[in-house]
């Protein structure tokens, strides 16, 4: 390992709370803390010990400090993990503590990269973790948990395994000419690969089954102004957040709002009223409306004589769901009503519990944990598409006429795809096991 | 310079494949250059198998022999047999191995050798080098004597210390028969160099007359191969068969009841051998399902009836190796000439080397061959050649010459050397390539012509040919490309030869591209279209292969061109590394003291992940930018 400057940085949330949690991390770091020590206090690797932090003579605090000594910690460094009374003064004097001892702030994500850099955590580690913290709903964690429990787990192992042992028959047969391979073993070797880009499918199509159920959906209220988008935004969220005023443009921002409606944690956004103006400042919040728009999952348009959006609209988010949702029921005639839309009133609350009713009901599916293993970016998702669609070209070249080195050649890219996921798999690995497994050489 | 008659423009020190070629390479410069060996009858001595050529290795010699090596002209020269392997694996794996006299290889390179202008050959040993102050000034010999050069090539191949193990016995030798190099390797480890020690195995040499051939499978030349040397005219017609022979569950029962004599069980080696080329005590043990092993019988050469035993590597006493050979069908009366044995010798970390193969702390000191941890005649020539080049240009004050990964299995090797270093002996294996399918036997000539003119080691005369056909094989493509299929026609001849004829019109190079076509598809398509070219089977092979290659090469070429400019990028001399955002402090520290100038060195050092590479280019690009905004 490389010597590393020591960090530090709370690990806990900034608020007044009842404890605290600062870490610190490298080579010496032991040493630092025990400076802040008055008495002679025993710390062993992995055990928690209460202790009294003084400044000069000065006591600071009372904490439970854990040691974790490298390479047995979170980074692969020597680490200090101390829980101290929640006040954030008390964090902050701590933190100088170390400061003044030669310690320096950690960068946000320096405890995982260090990790990542002394090969505590794997790429599919990290990327779980990420996903773990930054996931605004139970479905993302509770997929998080899992892709990040897999990072050292068997299965993946065994995936990597079966690829470096196809490499590993393909490079044998080309380097060494007198290791003669039979129909059964082609045969197997073509199986193998083929179960191999069936998982990797597999993988792929669940994430991108599940990966909308992993942040809060962006539902969208949008319409001409006037039509009552404020009005409805205030009463889904049962408070009055927006002003409602009876003049077109008066929503001129974006508001945000989190809505929980049974299990489902949804992003509200009430967006300025779309129309031609000249006005500026009007013009800017449309603009903003039309962003919203396009990054919205769900679009409620509004319209209070039940106009459809204009097609130049629809464009925008031809992928999302719409509802059109036609408002001020209560002033409107019955008998006139159009199929498709639903007539909501935020006076007198008619349509909205149909409205939550349509909302509980709209979801792209459910998460699919049936998966064999989780993934837990976009970019995975891609690589994988990457290697699986190499491994079925390697397919195509086995069943044809192409000479084996081509197949080589898909096997070495898809391997490449995949490095970041399960790891190198490099020349000497897959020497290693062709001397292992067949008796080459003469 | 001390005496004018004792110094020279490069010394080599070793005249095995590594030696020669380097000396060679030297004196073709015009250089004044000693080459010791410590037997001047021992010239380019084939201790192992007598072969120059197979997987990855015979694109090593065909490289050396355009850019001016020797090696691949003499084994055509001593032929005794021409095998291709990996015919139907594809043309990047295809490989040509000669089966050599290995008495007439080292008898023409002596020969060879001594013919050259400038170029000095003489026996004896060295034990030290000179130096004023830090300068390398030259080498003295066992007997005192002192030669001078500010160049100096080290190729001892497994005689540096070197020690024969035969059963229970083991005695100092360099190969059996012959003295080990005593005294050197103390003293390179005296001036600070990593020096390590390998094991590696022969095989026994038996008597022709008391095999009974009849019992064997016969294997004839292969007609199809190709000569090993671009330059080779014509190729010798008095060529031979090999034999091949299996061990059996009675072989493997002798060996098995003799481990407790093998100096490799009984724990007298401790070094490590290489992996890929195992004794049979190492086979018997670790797969104990094979009933029998491959053992191929080759002739040493036409004056001589001793026959090497392919397979059989051993170090076992001298009565259990005829034991075990007599239970081998056809062997049942062998007479052995020369037991098999064990080496163990010193060799040096190669990663103490820059890719010129100069040692980066002792300026004028090279190394080359099996004393790097390599194995293999063609790995030890190819570095011989690259390290003789490189002492002369040094000698001429003039810039390294390296070859890239992309480009040559040489630079491979060289790199594979020096970055990593290895942890057994190593051989060349075309896994080792990440261009493989660039790398090819059939386009060694079009890789590196340009480097070969500029180099200038090869005669005027070779290198007129090379490029008369370099551009032979461009006129015809250009001839090709103009060929048009018309639908309809000659479709009996298409489905004669197994081919779906043509469905539309279309050019006849991209009918070329289809997986089934083959280069025996081209003559009986040529005649009918009555197209006549006047390219050899080689120059085809290539021509179908770039073509079919063309989507593959463009890409490569594509992702070796951005790693090219990467590697070019200059790093400026005032850059502050300190300032740059988001580098680690490791990587500030390493680049602060090491100073380097460039991307390809930036690379190289401690500490530098792809990461840190990464901020560090588009700090460059970024300041290069706001430079340019500047000026304008």
């Amino acid at each position: 390992m490389s010597s590393q400057d020591c960090i530090v940085a709370l690990a806990s949330g900034r608020a007044v709370a009842a404890l605290s949690l600062i870490r610190a991390s490298g080579e010496g770091i032991f040493e630092i803390f025990k400076s802040m020590l008055q008495s002679e206090v025993q710390l062993e690797p992995n055990h928690s010990q209460f202790c009294r932090l003084y400044s000069q003579g000065e006591p600071i605090d009372e904490v439970v400090a854990t040691y974790f000594k490298a390479p047995k910690s979170f980074t692969g460094e020597d680490m200090i993990e101390i829980s101290c009374h929640g006040n954030p003064l008390i964090v902050e004097r701590i933190i100088e503590e170390f400061v003044s001892r030669g310690t320096r702030i950690a960068e946000a994500g320096e405890f995982s990269r260090r990790a990542y850099k002394n090969n505590k955590m794997s790429l599919w580690d990290l990327e779980a973790l990420d996903l773990l913290m930054s996931s605004s709903q139970v479905e993302g964690v509770r997929w998080a948990i899992r892709s990040k429990l897999e990072a050292s787990g068997l299965r993946l192992q065994d995936f990597r395994n079966r690829l470096s042992e196809v490499l590993s028959q393909v490079e044998a047969e080309l380097d060494f000419p007198e290791h003669e391979v039979d129909q059964g073993t082609r045969d197997g070797l073509t199986k193998a690969i083929e179960a191999m880009a069936l998982e990797l499918e597999s993988w792929a199509i669940s994430f991108e089954k599940s990966r909308s159920h992993f942040f809060s959906p962006k539902v969208a209220i949008l319409g001409p102004p006037n039509v009552g988008k404020s009005s409805l935004f205030n009463c889904l969220l049962g408070q009055e957040r927006a002003i409602v005023y009876n003049l077109a443009g008066t929503t001129r921002d974006l508001l945000e709002a989190q809505l929980r409606l049974g299990g489902l944690d949804l992003c509200l956004v009430d967006t300025a009223g779309l129309r031609e103006s000249s006005d500026p400042l009007e013009r800017l919040g449309m603009q903003k409306s039309l962003e919203v728009l396009k990054a919205a999952d769900l679009v409620l348009w509004l319209s209070d004589q039940a106009e459809p959006a204009p097609q130049s609209y629809r464009e925008l988010a031809k992928d999302s769901k719409w509802l059109f949702l036609a408002t001020k029921s209560d002033l409107r005639a019955r008998e006139q009503r159009k199929e498709a839309w639903i007539y909501i009133s935020s006076q007198t609350g008619e349509g909205i519990e149909k409205l939550k009713k349509e909302l509980l009901s709209w979801q792209k599916g459910r998460p699919d944990f049936e998966g064999s293993l989780h993934l837990s970016s976009d970019r995975q998702c891609q690589l994988v598409r990457e290697a699986q669609s190499l491994l079925s070209e390697a397919l195509d070249l086995a069943a044809g006429s192409a000479e084996l080195e081509w197949l080589a050649q898909k096997l070495r890219e898809a391997n490449q795809r995949l490095e970041p996921l399960i790891g190198k798999i490099g020349h000497e690995e897959i020497l290693g096991r062709i001397l292992s497994r067949f008796c080459i050489g003469k | 310079m001390k005496l004018l008659k004792d110094s020279y423009d490069v010394i080599v020190v070793g005249a095995g494949h590594a030696g020669v070629e380097a000396a060679l390479a030297a004196q073709r410069k015009a250089l004044k250059v000693l080459l010791l060996s410590m037997s001047a009858d021992q010239i380019a001595t084939m201790s192992c198998n007598p072969a120059v050529g197979g997987l990855g290795k015979s694109q090593l010699a065909k490289e050396l022999d355009i850019l001016g090596g020797q090696m691949a002209r003499i084994a055509d020269q001593s032929a005794l047999q021409y095998r291709v392997l990996n015919a139907r694996k594809g043309p990047a794996v295809r490989a040509t191995r000669v089966h050599c006299d290995r008495h007439e290889y080292r008898q023409r390179m002596k020969f060879f050798v001594e013919s050259q202008e400038g170029l000095y050959l003489k026996q004896a040993q060295v034990t030290e080098l000179l130096f004023e102050g830090h300068q390398l000034i030259g080498l003295k010999t066992k007997g005192g004597q002192p030669y001078y050069s500010r160049q100096i090539v080290i190729t001892t191949g497994t005689f540096m210390n070197g020690k024969a193990h035969l059963g229970h016995t083991s005695f100092s030798a360099g190969r059996a028969g012959e003295a080990a190099s005593v005294g050197l390797s103390d003293f390179l480890s005296s001036i600070g160099l990593r020096i390590r020690r390998f094991k590696t195995g022969t095989v026994p040499r038996v008597d022709a007359r008391s095999i009974d051939f009849t019992k064997t499978e016969e294997q004839a030349s292969d007609p199809e191969a190709s000569s090993l040397s671009f330059f080779t005219k014509e190729r010798r017609k008095d060529l031979e068969p090999a034999h091949l022979t299996y061990t059996n569950p009675r072989t493997h029962e002798i060996i098995r009841q003799s481990m407790d004599q093998s100096p490799l069980y009984s724990g007298m080696i401790e070094s490590r051998g290489p992996r890929y080329c195992p004794s049979v005590e190492d086979k018997v043990l670790r797969f104990p399902d094979k009933d029998r092993h491959q053992v191929f019988l080759e002739r040493e050469g036409r004056w001589t009836h001793e026959v090497y035993v392919g397979g059989l590597s051993t170090s076992l006493p001298l009565d259990r190796q005829e034991e075990f050979l007599r239970s081998i069908e056809g062997l049942e009366s062998v007479e052995i000439i020369r037991p098999g044995y064990a080496i163990e010798y010193d060799y040096l970390d190669s990663t103490q080397l820059k890719h010129n193969l100069e040692v980066r702390d002792v300026p004028g000191l090279f190394f080359a061959g099996q004393v790097n941890g390599t194995s293999g005649y063609e790995e030890a020539a190819a570095q011989g050649l690259m390290a003789g080049i490189n002492a002369a240009l040094r000698a001429k004050g003039e810039e390294a010459f390296t070859l890239k990964r992309a480009e040559a299995y040489t630079g491979v090797l060289i790199d594979d050397l020096v970055e990593r270093g290895t942890e057994e002996p190593y051989r060349m294996l075309s896994s080792r390539a990440e261009w493989r399918l660039l790398l090819r036997e059939d386009n060694v000539d079009q890789r590196l012509f340009p480097h070969a003119k500029r180099l200038g080691l090869l005669s005027e005369a070779d290198l007129e040919s090379l490029e008369s056909r370099l551009s032979l094989r461009q006129e015809s493509m250009a001839r090709l490309s103009k060929i048009n299929l018309k639908a309809s026609e000659h479709l009996s001849l298409f489905r004669s030869l197994g081919l779906e004829p043509p469905s539309r019109p279309m050019r006849f190079v991209d009918y070329m591209r289809r997986p089934e076509f083959k280069t025996e598809h081209l003559g009986p398509i040529l005649e009918a279209l009555e197209e006549g070219f006047e390219l050899s089977d080689m120059d085809w092979t290539q021509i179908l292969t770039d073509l079919k290659y063309s989507g593959y090469v463009k890409q490569a070429e594509t992702q070796i061109h951005q790693m090219d400019r990467m590697e070019r990028m200059k790093i400026p001399e005032a850059l502050n590394f300190g300032e740059i955002k988001g580098l680690p402090i490791e990587a500030i520290e390493s680049l602060s003291k090491n100073r380097p100038r460039s991307f390809f060195e930036a690379k190289r050092l401690q500490g530098l992940t792809p990461a840190s590479l990464q901020v560090l280019a588009l700090y460059i690009q970024r300041e290069r930018k706001n430079h340019a905004c500047q000026k304008a």
